[in-house]
C-alpha cells in the first residue's frame, strides 16, 4: 500500500485526521485527511494524480470529472466521508502507451485545443458509452452539456464519441 | 529605400540609446548574441538556442506559451521542416524563461499601422522595433504574433543546423558538403552511407555556422501549410499533460491567498485564531491588505481563509458597476489629450452623405474566465526564488534576489498573465499579478518555525475579486 499523503507534505496533521484506505486506479492508498476533504483535492495534492483538474470548484464546469464504481461524477463535490467505491481517473482510463479507445478517438479527431478540461470530457463520455453503447447527437449532447470547454471543441468531441462508441462496439 | 532604411535603422538605435537609457544595450549588445538559457548537460551540443541534438536525439524547444493555439506544434514544424526530422521523432520542451526567445514580432506590431499597407517610414519602424524587441529580451506569447515572428527565425534556425550537420559528415567523410542529402534525421552520403544527427552532434559544435542559410522552397514543404497532428495531443487526452496549477515539487505545502476585494484597499484587522486551530494548517500570512494560509492541502488553505475574520477597509473608487461607468464616461466626456491616427478628413466626408450613424457601446466589467485557476509554485533556497507559471510574459518583471517581492514596480505589470492555460509546468517564471507588500511570507520563510518543514514550496489560488477591482482602479487612473 502506498502512502499518498507522505508523497507530497512533511508536515503532520495536527488534528481529527480521518484514516482510511482509498482505492483509485486499482490502487489502494492510504490517506490522512479530515472526512469533509473532497475527492478532487485528495487526488491532486495527497495522491499527486493531477490528471484530474480543478476548474471551478462547484459542479459547474465538469473539468474534475472521474468515475466512483463507473458513474461519472464531480469529484469537487464528493467529500471523502460520502463514498466508499473504486475511484478511476483519467490515468486509469488509459496510458499515453496504452490508450482507451476515446483517448484514441480523441487523437484521430483532434480534439483537444488548451487541453484543460478533456480529462473531464473522456470521463463523462466513458460513462455515457458505459450506458448507451450507441448514443445519437442529442444523446451525447445532453450527456457531456455539463461539461464546459472554453476553446469550443464540442463538435469534434461529439465526432470522437461516435467514433469510440463503434470501435467499442466492433471490438 | 534600402539606404534611407539604413540610415534610419542606425539614428534610430542611437536615439533608442538616448531615450530608453539604453547605455546597458546599444551596437554591441545587440550584435552580440543573447545568453543561451538551455546549458545542455554532458555530452551533448548546442547549435542555437532553438534545438538541442544530443545522445538521445533531437529536441526542439516551443519558447512561448501554450494555450491551445497550437504553438507548441507550430514552432516545431518551422524548425523540423528545414532540419528535416520525421514528424514521429519531433521531441518538443517548452522554453525556459529567457531573454534569448525574444518576440520581435510582438513589438513590431506595437506601432499604430496595419500590417499591410505600409508607408516607406512605417516599414523602417517596424524593423527598427523587431531591432528593439532583441535588445529588451522580450519574451512575450500574445497579440497572434508568436508564428509571425517565428516564421523566419526558426526556420534559419533549423537550416543552420542543417547545414552545419552536413559539413560535419562531410568533414568525417571526406567529402564535399554539397554531395550529402538529408532525410528524417540522418545525413546521406553517396554509396548509402548515413549518419544520425545525434551521431554527428558532437562534431557538428565545433563548426561555425554559416552567415546565411538557403530555406527551402514553399513547394518542397512537408509540415507548413498542412494541418500537422498536434504534439501535444496524447498527453492533454491522457491527463499527463503538466500544466502550471499541476506542478508538484517535492515537501510541497499548499497555499492560497484572501486579498482586499478592493484593488487598492486596505486590511484595517485580522483574526487568524479560528484558521490557526483548523486540521493541516501550517500558517497564516498577513499580506498587508490581505492574508496568505499555507496547509498540507490545497482544500484545506481554502477552508482556513474562509475562516480568518477580516475587516476590509473602504475600495478608493466606485462601489457599484454603475458608479465605476460614470467615471469611465466623465472620462470619455473630456478632450481627448492625444490622437494616435488623425488620416483624412472627417468632416470633409460628412459633407458626401447624408447618413449620420450615431451609437453608443458599453461592455460590463469582465475577468477573463480561464479554465485552468491562476496558480504558481514557487521554491525558496534562501537566495533565490523559482516560480513555475503560467503566463505569457516570463521574463518581466525579473525579480532580483534576495528581496525578489520588494519591487514595486511588480504592481503596474498586475494585469499581464489573466487568462493563460498554459502546457508550461517546466518554465521558470515570475508572477506578475501580486501587489507588492508580497514579499513579506517570503522574507519571512514562513514555515521555518515548523521544523520539519525545511522549505517552502507553494501553490498559491489568486481569487478574482481583486483582478476586476484591478480593471476598474486601471480605468480610473485614466485622465
Amino acid at each position: 500500500m502506498l502512502d499518498g499523503t507522505s508523497l507530497f507534505a512533511n508536515a503532520l496533521i495536527d488534528s481529527d485526521p480521518m484514516t482510511g484506505v482509498l482505492s483509485v486506479n486499482g490502487t489502494d492508498y492510504s490517506v490522512d485527511l479530515p472526512d469533509d476533504v473532497p475527492l478532487l483535492w485528495v487526488l491532486r495534492d495527497a495522491l499527486g494524480l493531477t490528471g484530474t483538474k480543478y476548474g471551478c470548484g462547484v459542479a459547474a464546469c465538469g473539468a474534475c470529472t472521474v468515475h466512483i464504481d463507473s458513474q461519472a461524477v464531480r469529484s469537487c463535490q464528493v467529500a471523502l466521508a460520502d463514498f466508499s467505491g473504486a475511484v478511476t481517473t483519467i490515468e486509469g482510463l488509459g496510458t499515453p502507451g496504452a490508450l482507451h479507445a476515446l483517448q484514441q478517438a480523441w487523437v484521430d479527431h483532434q480534439v483537444a485545443q488548451c487541453g484543460y478540461c478533456q480529462s473531464g470530457q473522456i470521463m463523462q463520455a466513458a460513462d455515457l458509452l458505459a450506458v448507451s453503447p450507441a448514443p445519437s447527437d442529442a444523446e451525447i449532447d445532453a450527456a457531456m452539456a455539463g461539461n464546459l470547454c472554453r476553446c469550443g471543441t464540442y463538435p469534434r468531441i461529439r465526432a470522437a464519441v461516435h467514433t469510440a462508441a463503434r470501435a467499442l462496439r466492433e471490438a | 529605400m534600402a539606404n534611407w532604411g539604413k540610415i534610419a535603422r542606425r539614428t534610430f538605435l542611437i536615439g533608442a540609446t538616448a531615450v530608453a537609457g539604453g547605455v546597458a544595450f546599444g551596437v554591441w549588445q545587440y550584435r552580440r548574441d543573447l545568453p543561451n538559457p538551455l546549458k545542455p548537460g554532458e555530452g551533448a551540443v548546442t547549435l542555437n538556442p532553438w534545438i538541442i541534438i544530443d545522445q538521445t536525439g533531437v529536441t526542439l524547444i516551443a519558447a512561448r506559451a501554450e494555450m491551445g493555439q497550437g504553438v507548441y506544434t507550430t514552432l516545431p514544424a518551422l524548425v523540423a521542416e528545414e532540419l528535416d526530422v520525421a514528424w514521429d521523432q519531433i521531441r518538443v520542451i517548452h522554453g525556459p524563461a529567457a531573454q534569448a526567445y525574444y518576440n520581435s514580432g510582438l513589438m513590431s506590431h506595437a506601432l499604430p499601422t496595419t500590417d499591410y499597407n505600409r508607408t516607406a517610414w512605417q516599414e523602417v519602424m517596424v524593423e527598427a522595433m523587431g531591432v528593439l524587441s532583441k535588445m529588451i529580451g522580450l519574451q512575450v506569447t500574445g497579440g497572434s504574433t508568436s508564428t509571425l515572428d517565428a516564421y523566419d527565425k526558426l526556420r534559419q534556425a533549423g537550416a543552420t543546423a542543417r547545414e552545419v550537420l552536413k559539413q560535419a559528415a562531410a568533414q568525417r567523410l571526406g567529402v564535399a558538403a554539397g554531395t550529402l542529402d538529408i532525410r528524417d534525421g540522418r545525413v546521406i552520403a553517396p554509396g548509402g552511407i548515413e549518419l544520425s544527427y545525434k551521431e554527428l552532434a558532437q562534431e557538428a559544435a565545433l563548426i561555425t555556422p554559416p552567415r546565411s542559410v538557403e530555406l527551402r522552397p514553399a513547394s518542397q514543404w512537408k509540415y507548413l501549410g498542412r494541418a500537422m497532428p498536434r504534439l501535444d495531443m496524447v498527453e492533454k487526452v491522457t491527463g499527463t499533460a503538466q500544466f502550471g496549477i499541476d506542478v508538484r515539487l517535492p515537501g510541497m505545502m499548499f497555499a492560497t491567498v484572501r486579498m482586499s476585494p478592493h484593488l487598492g484597499g486596505t486590511m484595517t484587522a485580522f483574526d487568524p485564531t479560528d484558521a490557526l486551530a483548523m486540521p493541516g494548517v501550517v500558517r497564516v500570512t498577513d499580506l498587508g491588505t490581505g492574508i496568505g494560509v499555507v496547509a498540507t492541502n490545497t482544500w484545506l488553505t481554502m477552508r482556513a481563509a474562509e475562516a480568518v475574520a477580516i475587516e476590509w477597509g473602504p475600495a478608493p473608487y466606485p462601489d457599484s458597476g454603475q458608479d465605476m461607468l460614470g467615471v469611465i464616461r466623465a472620462a470619455l466626456d473630456t478632450p481627448a489629450d492625444s490622437t494616435l491616427r488623425d488620416d483624412g478628413d472627417a468632416d470633409m466626408e460628412r459633407d458626401i452623405t447624408d447618413t449620420e450613424i450615431t451609437a453608443e457601446y458599453t461592455v460590463p466589467w469582465l475577468a477573463h474566465a480561464t479554465m485552468e485557476p491562476m496558480s504558481a509554485a514557487a521554491h525558496f533556497t534562501g537566495d533565490s526564488l523559482e516560480i513555475w507559471t503560467g503566463s505569457q510574459a516570463p521574463v518581466s518583471p525579473k525579480p532580483k534576489p534576495p528581496r525578489p517581492w520588494a519591487s514595486t514596480p511588480i504592481r503596474s505589470l498586475a494585469m499581464s498573465p489573466i487568462w493563460v492555460v498554459v502546457l508550461g509546468g517546466a518554465e521558470r517564471l515570475t508572477l506578475s499579478c501580486w501587489p507588492p507588500s508580497s514579499h513579506r511570507p517570503w522574507r519571512a520563510h514562513p514555515c521555518r518555525s515548523h521544523g520539519r518543514v525545511k522549505k517552502i514550496c507553494a501553490m498559491i489560488f489568486t481569487a478574482l475579486p481583486p483582478l476586476r477591482a484591478c480593471v476598474a482602479w486601471c480605468v480610473r487612473a485614466r485622465p
